[in-house]
């Protein structure tokens, strides 16, 4: 008995250094952010208690709105993308082909490099005048397009180069996912005449669910979140404020008019909504999951 | 892989410590830590960085030399965004520098909350008049109720650069600059249509070129059409009037001919060392960062006016040509962190570095404003100006200088006004349509406004 109450101690001990941590630098600023967003505060002056009113403002906001739908478009269109290029390129790579360890590495590559540096690179691709891109739709003789400086295409600019930057984590993802599932059963299904379109219908995709659920929940919460891109490819929210989205805006909130009640409102209606999502993810989407 | 741990951890090592000295020495710590003994160590943030910076360092660390009570113990921010968010970091944190630079937007916030020292108080201890030398236009930026509570610091005004190789291969006097709007859209007709049409001539090289949404340059021509920006009060803006209209209006035409360019960020400032842009607006501080870069003849010049009441024979006599500019950069404030050797050693270094001498040398090298009239008077300013004639352009400007609304809400107007003028120039729509939206929706954040 007492020794187990010992291992216990033993474990509680190891957990601390971890949990001490998560106390002060994340559950902690939680709630206090939480309590401030029903304040009014420019970090000067005392904060002033204004009840819901932070609250009642942003549904007032218009700009909060269009930052909501940006964002929401955002992730409409970055999910599929990269679930469907990473499943593919996963794929591929599954194959036994030459030099393998090379491509893999080529795809992670822009995972680990800072999206600083990635977004300042992209910008140069995406220059109007010196840009790559329109260098190289001058040989298909198409007209040179502004990019991140045209409200229509700025934000499918930061989606394609998003989903270029992650693609790569996907993809070992999805790598591990496929490597998981037992070859007896293509074996098998060949033997029965298979193609391989149906060996991906019946096989890959279903058993390839559990992987692609997490993908996707993944994916849902990081494009809810998504900033640092929009920030250094479009200042200020891009033209018309077409790239607005919403940890932008709060950013700007916060950082910028020194709004910190009202930035934190923003921030909390964020978190029911990724929370919201992240639930009927779990609650309906995890129902259609195989587990084997 | 032991071994190949170790020699990665040693490569680590050895960078850190190479990047540690290499901060160490740039910063100029190394040798004044040993210094700062026994002095009061005041606190400086800004947010002068790459050739600014170089000259701040300079500066200070002379100051540190030259007696033997404070030593400044001068912080680089980065730029005025990061700087005004530590600033404030540090006041709710209870840390704040002893010294900074700030905008008069959070000048009066700190005013508000009693976070700075009053520097009437300091002033009046002293024998020298300081006030009566203060350029009027600076010491008006930073009188606030009839108080001085920020000291001018680095304020700088926008001015024309324009490429004189160019001027000359189009056939306009190279020393004849633009004097009034009319007359710069002349020349960036002929300088565009030029380059259009001239067999062989580069055709991307155009006439005016700006940054996107450039409040700036707006709220300027605005002044130079002979507008206001708010009412007196403070409580309406002026953008509804016909003069805003003008303002905005005249780069929509600009651009719809095709003789000027919107870039993003600092894009006209390349094309204009690439030999694109013939005429660009901006800061005169930008001369430091392009100077070095650019390979032809260029002139810096006073921005253009307008002239409200034609004569009759239609010349431009100087006297008649309304011209306005808008102080940009910042000013320096002096925290109230309780401790009055703290608050005696900042103001002795503000005093210092804003005298008549250091005050020039500071505007001769950075191209700032000096913040005494006798700076500008003095020697080594003359004989500046005698070298490098493209220097006075800001000097001359002061005559009519002014500066932006000081509200607490103006950082929100200014992203507003932003938006609109971004609008404008893309849709290009009738410019009444934008502004008449721009004053409403102002007017609206300006009512609820507390000043």
């Amino acid at each position: 008995m007492a020794n187990i109450r010992n291992k216990d101690w033993a474990a509680y001990l190891y957990l601390m250094p971890v949990v001490t941590i998560l106390l002060i630098f994340h559950v902690m600023p939680i709630f206090y952010s939480l309590a401030v967003s029903f304040y009014e505060w420019d970090l000067i002056g005392q904060p002033e208690f204004i009840g819901a009113g932070n609250y009642m403002r942003l549904f007032d906001d218009p700009m909060f709105y269009k930052s909501l739908w940006n964002t929401l478009y955002y992730a409409i269109l970055s999910l599929p993308l990269s679930i469907i290029s990473s499943l593919v390129i996963a794929l591929l790579l599954n194959n036994p082909i030459s030099a393998m360890g090379l491509y893999r590495t080529i795809y992670f590559i822009p995972v680990i490099t800072s999206i600083n540096a990635v977004a300042i690179v992209w910008n140069f691709i995406y220059h109007p005048d010196f840009g790559l891109l329109n260098k190289i739709l001058a040989i298909f003789s198409i007209d040179p397009q502004t990019w991140l400086q045209d409200p229509f295409w700025a934000m499918p600019c930061i989606i394609f180069m998003s989903v270029w930057k992650g693609l790569g984590y996907n993809v070992i993802i999805f790598l591990a996912g496929l490597q998981n599932i037992p070859k007896h059963l293509y074996e098998a299904a060949r033997i029965d005449g298979a193609s391989r379109w149906q060996q991906f219908r019946h096989i890959t995709w279903p058993l390839l669910s559990p992987t692609t659920f997490f993908i996707f929940t993944i994916t849902t919460i990081g494009s809810f979140q998504v900033f640092s891109q929009v920030y250094m490819m479009t200042p200020r929210g891009g033209p018309l404020k077409s790239t607005m989205v919403v940890v932008y805006y709060l950013y700007r909130k916060a950082f910028e008019q020194f709004e910190f009640g009202y930035a934190l409102s923003m921030a909390f209606v964020l978190f029911v909504i990724i929370f919201a999502c992240t639930l009927f993810n779990k609650l309906y989407l995890e129902k259609k999951v195989h587990y084997s | 892989m032991r071994n190949f741990l170790i020699a990665v951890f040693a490569c680590w090592l050895i960078i850190v410590f190479a990047i540690r000295q290499d901060d160490k020495a740039s910063a100029g710590l190394v040798k004044n830590e040993v210094d700062a003994e026994g002095k009061t160590q005041v606190v400086f943030w800004h947010a002068m960085g790459g050739p600014l910076g170089i000259v701040m360092n300079d500066l200070v660390n002379r100051y540190n030399k030259s007696q033997n009570n404070y030593y400044i113990k001068s912080i680089s921010m980065g730029s005025y965004d990061t700087l005004a968010k530590k600033v404030l970091a540090s006041l709710v944190a209870g840390e704040a520098p002893d010294i900074s630079q700030n905008y008069e937007t959070l000048t009066k916030k700190f005013i508000k909350h009693h976070k700075i020292v009053c520097l009437d108080d300091l002033i009046a201890s002293e024998t020298e008049d300081i006030k009566a030398d203060i350029i009027p236009v600076l010491l008006d930026n930073n009188t606030f109720d009839g108080k001085l509570y920020s000291f001018p610091f680095n304020k700088s005004v926008p001015v024309l650069y324009y490429n004189k190789d160019l001027f000359v291969k189009v056939g306009i006097d190279p020393e004849q600059p633009p004097r009034t709007l009319e007359e710069m859209v002349k020349y960036c007709r002929i300088i565009t249509d030029y380059h259009k049409q001239t067999p062989g001539a580069d055709r991307s090289v155009y006439g005016y070129g700006c940054s996107k949404a450039n409040v700036w340059s707006f709220l300027n021509r605005v002044l130079q059409y002979g507008g206001k920006i708010i009412s007196d009060d403070g409580h309406k803006s002026q953008f509804g009037d016909q003069t805003a209209i003008n303002a905005m209006a005249y780069l929509q035409n600009m651009l719809k001919e095709g003789i000027a360019k919107e870039g993003q960020g600092f894009d006209h400032q390349n094309d204009f060392i690439a030999g694109k842009a013939a005429i660009i607006e901006s800061s005169i501080v930008s001369k430091v960062y392009m100077e070095d870069s650019i390979n032809f003849n260029f002139g810096v010049a006073p921005l253009p006016g307008y002239i409200i009441n034609p004569n009759a024979e239609l010349t431009i006599e100087e006297s008649e040509i309304n011209r306005g500019v808008i102080l940009s950069g910042s000013n320096i404030n002096i925290f109230n962190n309780g401790d009055p050797k703290k608050i005696a050693g900042a103001w002795d270094f503000v005093k210092w570095f804003t005298s008549t001498e250091i005050g020039a040398e500071w505007s001769i090298r950075t191209t700032y404003l000096p913040v005494r009239k006798s700076s500008l008077q003095s020697s080594i300013m003359q004989d500046a100006l005698k070298k490098d004639p493209n220097m006075a352009a800001p000097y001359v400007q002061l005559d009519y200088c002014h500066f932006e609304p000081r509200l607490s809400v103006w950082f929100e107007v200014r992203d507003l006004m932003a938006d609109y003028l971004e609008k404008a120039t893309i849709e290009m729509g009738p410019a009444e349509k934008y502004c008449e939206q721009m004053a409403r929706d102002i007017d609206a954040i300006l009512k609820h406004a507390s000043d």
